[in-house]
């Protein structure tokens, strides 16, 4: 019988053999990584190795959910994707939302992993026990909203459809993987819609009615009934105005990206593409991910004008600040609908956003031409270059060919002084929040496992300004600009949001009454395990140092760990990050005691015995 | 003597009746921000930081360096910072 709170198996599908085959997953792992990130983390590092191709037959693509997904808790309906990515070449992962993830688990299964490749285009169906790997020629070509309508036109409207776009079938590395259709929720990150299309696997349909076992069901429920009671009192502006509310605020303390990170403000011109404008003229409905109460996602629609038409999901805060502030572009439509044009393709809007800011500062400086773009002008504030070469890039046409691949390979292919224009880590475009304003999320953005990642310390800059988290010694916030200490708890909050990813629970939660303890508690009722925190938080510490073994496996140390030269050298010079530039060596030795690694950001042997993990 | 608070985004929803965006605070002894913010029932859980006079005042000084206001500040509230 499987751990309670889980479906204890995952389902292995080899698409060389066309099998499908059911796998016992063992209780130990279950306890030493909890599921999501965590699980994938083990399964991806065991399986692949240096030399793995990230878009050949050998990468796995991992999808999974956790313990708390079909529990009843809110805001736990979110599962992982992991794979070795496509565009940055080490460690993958995007985290997603939506409903499918909690599908999967009703089909019976945790999660699931792919191998090989399909000799021609499939897609997978399981129906409880029922699995089938069908044609899917009909598919292959449709853009991801077509396909979540011809698919569940087929399987029943209950059915959930996790699939790629255009740009994945083309193996475009900053391609993701997307889900409900035109409500469009995204894995978008680090590219893993390539890796989908490079196994030739166009989408995952599934349909199921099985639940895990809960071990103190009567007790989680009467709690469950007080958080959802707390939870809808309290959903505020989330609610309101989705996450993209008060972005003045955003512009005003510098943490906006405006003009590809070196224009500090913007004469409050953010005020035209906030959240607030969305729900005056745009919103149609609120979008909850499954069992969610705070609804922070949107549904708009355009009626009139150019871009009448566009309905589905609308931008997030990511979106609005990638394409919109940091291209000086203030026209809400333009921005709603290249976001819809992104979904359709199925393209990560954060990192599409960044490689057309750098395309803007090449043609500013001479690097890129008209002729590069056919006659097309990419002058700052341009919606018709935004929307131009947005439908370069998905299709591979002149410069897009280039652009496509990133910022970093791009530069490293158009020369000359273009990498400075490169805003990324390790290869992954940095998302639109500043480091130079924000101590916390430099180091966080310099050492993230998968390049510059927003969604990897719990938020930390809630706990350098508001915030304290005691389960890991952080008693009360020092501030954004502090840098004694911050090694310890950025470590420590990475650790806390290894474990948000891998229970599969939204971090948005930190303001509507989850913490730690309260984490560490649920998993128990829902386990029947004895867990203390001491253990809880080693699993924390043990997911990050996995995925950091995949990394240093691949040469990733210290050299790494480090921010573009803009953010690290330059300030902004006005607004709210003023003059400040992150002090990251001095903040990166601490972090690196805090983890047990050596000088060179290498986990030392006695760090990997004491969590269990090998080289 | 007084001050004028404009709350923003959903920080409105704190607005005494008939005001649209801004209000009009009468100081009494009372001059620490923390206080006056919460006098309108606002959770500083939902406010992200303040402008003194267009000054910055982070939500931390807000919480725990107590800024003190003056006959005639303008203060603005902002929203919690969002994003993901």
């Amino acid at each position: 019988m499987a751990t309670k709170g889980y479906m204890g198996q995952l389902l292995r599908v080899d698409l060389n053999e066309k099998k499908a085959v059911a796998e016992a997953i063992p209780d130990q792992l279950y306890r030493a990584y909890l599921g999501g990130v965590g699980l994938s983390s083990y399964y991806l590092y065991k399986e692949t190795n240096a030399d793995t191709d990230p878009l050949g037959p050998d990468n796995r693509l991992i999808f999974m959910t956790g313990p708390f997904a079909l529990s009843g808790l809110p805001s736990t309906g979110r599962h992982a994707v992991c794979a070795k990515s496509p565009l940055t070449g080490v460690w993958g992962e995007a985290d997603i939302g939506g409903t499918w993830g909690l599908e999967l688990k009703r089909t019976g299964f945790d999660g699931i992993i792919f191998q090989g490749k399909s000799d021609k285009p499939v897609y997978l169906l399981i129906e409880n026990d029922q699995v089938s790997i069908e044609d899917g020629s009909a598919v292959w070509g449709k853009d991801t909203f077509e396909t979540d309508e011809l698919l569940r036109e087929k399987h029943g409207l209950n059915a959930k459809v996790h699939c790629i776009g255009p740009s994945g079938e083309k193996l475009i590395p900053i391609s993701g993987v997307m889900s409900d259709g035109r409500s469009a929720r995204t894995a978008a990150r680090c590219g893993l819609g390539a890796v989908m299309g490079s196994k030739n696997l166009k989408a995952i349909v599934v349909k199921g009615n099985k639940r895990p076992e809960i071990h103190e069901a009567e007790a989680l429920k009467t709690e469950i009934k007080e958080l959802a009671k707390y939870q809808a009192e309290n959903r505020g502006g989330m609610h309101e105005h989705g996450t993209g509310e008060g972005l003045i605020g955003n512009e005003l303390s510098g943490d906006l990206p405006i003009k590809n990170w070196k224009q500090g403000l913007w004469d409050n011109k953010s005020e035209k593409i906030t959240g607030e404008v969305m729900t005056e003229k745009y919103l149609t409905k609120r979008y909850s991910c499954g069992n969610c109460i705070i609804g922070c996602g949107r549904e708009v629609k355009i009626e009139d004008g150019p871009y009448a038409g566009v309905e589905g999901g609308g931008p997030e805060y990511e979106t609005i600040g990638m394409i919109g502030s940091n291209l000086l572009v203030d026209d809400m439509e333009v921005i709603m609908y290249v976001n819809e044009l992104c979904n359709r393709y199925g393209i990560d809007t954060i990192s599409l956003g960044a490689i057309v800011g750098f395309a803007m500062e090449c043609y500013e400086h001479g690097l890129i031409t008209k002729e590069d773009t056919n006659g097309l002008a990419l002058e700052w504030g341009s919606g018709e270059a935004l929307i131009g070469l947005t439908n370069m890039i998905a299709n591979k046409e002149y410069i897009g060919a280039v652009l496509s691949q990133g910022t970093k390979k791009a530069a490293e292919i158009i020369g000359g002084i273009s990498s400075e224009f490169s805003i990324d880590v390790k290869g992954l475009e940095l998302p639109a929040h500043e480091a130079r304003v924000l101590n916390g999320i430099a180091l966080s953005y310099a050492t993230g496992n998968r390049g510059a990642c927003h969604n990897a310390d719990v938020g930390s800059r809630f706990y350098e300004k508001a915030l304290a988290m005691p389960e890991i010694g952080h008693m009360e916030p020092t501030g954004p600009l502090a840098v004694e200490g911050k090694g310890k708890l950025i470590a420590g909050l990475q650790n806390v949001d290894g474990l948000y990813d891998s229970l599969k629970a939204c971090t948005f939660m930190v303001w509507f009454g989850y913490d730690t303890s309260k984490l560490l508690h649920w998993l128990n009722q829902i386990t029947g395990w004895d867990m203390d925190m001491k253990e809880f938080l080693e699993i924390g510490e043990r997911i990050y140092n996995q995925c950091r073994l995949f990394n240093t496996r691949l040469g990733i140390s210290r050299k790494d760990d480090t921010l573009p030269p803009r953010i690290l050298y330059q300030s902004r010079g006005e607004g709210g990050s003023g003059d400040h530039v992150p002090p990251l060596n001095l903040m990166l030795a601490e972090y690196y005691e805090a983890r047990g690694w050596d000088e060179f950001g290498i986990p030392t042997p006695e760090t990997l015995t004491r969590l269990g993990l090998e080289k | 003597m007084s001050i004028i608070l404009k709350f923003n985004s959903s920080l409105k929803k704190y607005l005494p009746e008939g005001d649209e965006k801004e209000t009009r605070y009468e100081l009494t002894e009372t001059r620490d921000l923390k206080t006056i913010l919460e006098s309108y029932g606002i959770n500083l859980i939902d406010v992200g930081f303040c402008t003194l006079n267009g000054k910055m005042i982070s939500k931390l000084d807000i919480l725990k360096t107590s800024p003190q206001v003056s006959d005639h500040d303008y203060v603005e509230v902002f929203t919690e910072l969002k994003g993901g």
